[in-house]
């Protein structure tokens, strides 16, 4: 099997208010091609994600954004 | 098809149904992240081919071609936190769990004693219970005059402020401070289930330290302006209105009742929202500190005495002690209602919010009565509860042509609060004020022009003739008290004059001689009432010109001379308070709480 290089970016979710918003975005996030991996403080908004080296991070946080009245910052 | 052990009657038709809908009732969702997440994972179950999830209406319908069981739906939603509590098929339109709801112990089931599937109708019912304890126990407490009557007076002990804090916290300051906290910190926990106790806490800590510091520094502000800071009865009446519509609705949506309400949430503007709550994940420690420290400027009887208490001592000092050692008193009241709802779990926090809930909607109402009251509207919204059930109005005896009404007023309540009155017939109107407390004191009925310093001492009468059909209603001075009404219907003849106002027995006032004692006070915001000390002779009549140059609040609104049974309306301008000294000693005068204000010498 081939190795595939991981990568850890983390980003600021603004609009994260509850258990469920963590439960959603972290739901959502893991179903994306390249994403093996996502936790979501929704205290903070901090998220962690976990993916392969090339990820479409537009296309990330166009998603997300979609879910609800989310706001991504950073990258 | 995966069915459980559960029994489900729909084997008979299960077979063969290409498209199904159905309606699931399904607990513990809080907003609209929580309706995504639910028909993402509703989707995912084999069968289902359409989820439309409303967290208003707390119910997902599906369409399906295989009908999942309840067990079903909730083993892909337990992950989340949620539980499906009834199943409900959309075209026979009735609710299947009505039948068998006893024998389904669901996974949400866990605190015990209630089944998961709650019928709507059951939910009605229990709500209906919740509703009918509370009002019998506020029936009740009413009934045993919890509110004791403390005397507001000059030279009073820090620990009767104290106790007057501890009072206050539990009646008239609860109404509308504590109804206000309660709903939100109802309305906190549901936005955010799962935090922990102390989590809970940590907002009514902020409240009350808002709460404390803000009256310490405004009663220091008032005792050193030597100015009110209350606002004028109609607005007073207008924020008590505003106030109770938020509670009554905030209740409502608690109870979900009416599930349009959910609907019309108080949603902040997101600019605000995002400041407030989102950007520290929780709420923002500052709002419930500035929403404990606007408490001071909420409608409370004892909250007002206290402010023109300290306005009397002219002291930043004293003002700013009295204050904070008031505001401590009330600590203790308001604190528990935080503990309370921050402590309780499972089974009692549901118990709880619903009782919560319906004590708010009740508190609602109440006030919106006291609000219009004071806003000059006379509705008799508040009559049908507070009136104590004397709802079929008091005795009318025609006594040489008269009719005499008699009227007792216990604490802050008229009773009998309602009268049939007939047109054109003088009214004489006895009114035993001996257990009258606070701004009950003072009988005000607007429509007659009417405000009557009610003696503690003896039974008041007030003569009157109705010219007209139709209400006349009566409240105390702030519109706490009543409202109470007469009805007046139609007489046999018709008179043609006006209300005609014969003096009170108690008012001797303006005898036959020319000489009069006149003196001039002016209030306005810089000074207070000034000058507030006046040396006048017994034995000639008194005529003190008010010039008014700000419109007075609250109690304010109505001095007292108590020692010669005056009261007086404070109009904005001019006006004339009049009485005769009849012995020499010094003769204070109030406002209608009994909160000393300035003192007549007599020599």
């Amino acid at each position: 099997m081939e190795e595939v290089e991981r990568m850890k970016t983390t980003m600021t979710i603004k609009g994260t208010h509850c258990a469920s918003c963590k439960a959603l975005i972290e739901d959502v996030c893991k179903e994306l091609d390249g994403v093996t991996g996502c936790t979501v403080d929704y205290k903070t908004g901090k998220t962690l994600i976990e993916h392969d080296k090339e990820l479409d991070m537009k296309r990330l946080k166009k998603e997300i954004e979609s879910l609800g009245d989310y706001k991504v910052e950073g990258k | 098809m995966a069915q459980s052990g559960t029994a489900q009657p729909q084997e008979a038709h299960q077979q063969k149904q290409p498209q199904k809908t159905l309606k699931a009732k399904i607990a513990g969702m809080t907003c609209a992240s929580c309706e995504v997440l639910i028909e993402r994972k509703l989707r995912k179950l084999p069968g289902i081919s359409g989820v439309h999830v409303s967290h208003a209406r707390g119910e997902a319908e599906l369409t399906c071609t295989t009908e999942p069981s309840i067990q079903e739906l909730n083993d892909a939603l337990k992950e989340q936190g949620y539980a499906v509590t009834a199943l409900e098929d959309n075209e026979a339109g009735t609710y299947e769990t009505g039948r068998q709801e006893t024998n389904e112990p669901g996974p949400a089931a866990k605190t015990g004693n209630s089944s998961t599937l709650i019928s709507r109708k059951k939910e009605l019912v229990e709500i209906g219970k919740v509703f009918f304890i509370i009002v019998a126990l506020f029936i009740i407490l009413r009934r045993l005059d919890i509110i004791p009557g403390f005397g507001i007076s000059e030279g009073m002990g820090y620990g009767i402020v104290f106790l007057i804090g501890l009072v206050a916290a539990v009646s008239t300051c609860m109404a509308v401070t504590g109804g206000l906290l309660l709903a939100l910190s109802a309305k906190y926990r549901e936005r955010y289930p799962n935090l922990t106790g102390i989590q809970r806490f940590r907002p009514h800590l902020f409240f009350n330290i808002g709460r404390i510091a803000s009256y310490t520094l405004l009663g220091a502000a008032v005792g050193a302006l030597g100015s009110v800071l209350t606002l004028s009865p109609r607005l007073t009446g207008i924020i008590t209105i505003i106030a109770s519509v938020a509670m009554v609705v905030i209740g409502l949506q608690m109870l979900r009742i009416f599930p349009f309400l959910s609907r019309l949430s108080l949603k902040m503007p997101k600019a605000l929202a995002h400041r407030v709550y989102d950007s520290h994940g929780n709420q923002h420690p500052l709002a419930p500190f500035l929403f404990g420290a606007a408490t001071f400027f909420f409608p409370c009887g004892f909250t007002q005495a206290l402010q023109l208490y300290v306005l009397s001592t002219g002291s930043a000092l004293t003002g700013g002690l009295t204050m904070l050692i008031f505001s401590l008193g009330t600590l203790p009241g308001l604190l528990s209602i935080g503990a309370l709802s921050s402590a309780l779990r499972g089974a009692w926090q549901r118990d709880f919010l619903r009782a919560a809930a319906v004590i708010v909607v009740l508190l609602g109402v109440f006030n919106i009565g006291n609000g219009l009251t004071l806003a000059g509207a006379s509705v008799a919204l508040g009559s049908t509860l507070t009136g104590g059930g004397t709802g079929a109005g008091g005795s009318v005896a025609l006594a040489n042509g008269v009719q005499v009404v008699e009227m007792s007023v216990r604490s802050l309540d008229y009773e009998p609060a309602e009268f049939t009155i007939t047109q054109g017939i003088p009214v004489e109107w006895r009114i035993d004020g001996r257990g009258a407390v606070g701004c009950a004191q003072v009988l005000s009925v607007p429509s007659l022009g009417i405000t009557e310093y009610l003696p503690p001492d003896s039974i008041k009468t007030i003569r009157f003739t109705p010219n007209k059909p139709g209400t006349i209603t009566f409240s105390c001075s702030m519109g706490m008290a009543g409202p109470g009404r007469f009805i007046v219907v139609p007489g046999k003849k018709n008179t043609d004059t006006g209300v005609q106002l014969a003096a009170a027995e108690n008012d001797n006032l303006l005898p036959a001689s020319g000489e009069v004692q006149r003196l001039q006070m002016e209030v306005s915001r810089e000074r207070g009432f000034f000058p507030n000390s006046f040396t006048v002779k017994k034995g000639i009549p008194v005529e003190l010109e008010i010039d008014a140059k700000i419109q007075l609040g609250g109690c304010m609104g109505t001095l007292l001379v108590p020692k010669y049974n005056v009261a007086h309306a404070i109009p904005l301008g001019k006006s004339t308070l009049r009485f005769t000294p009849t012995k020499a000693g010094v003769v204070p005068f109030t406002c209608s709480m009994g909160s000393r204000m300035g003192e007549f010498v007599v020599v």
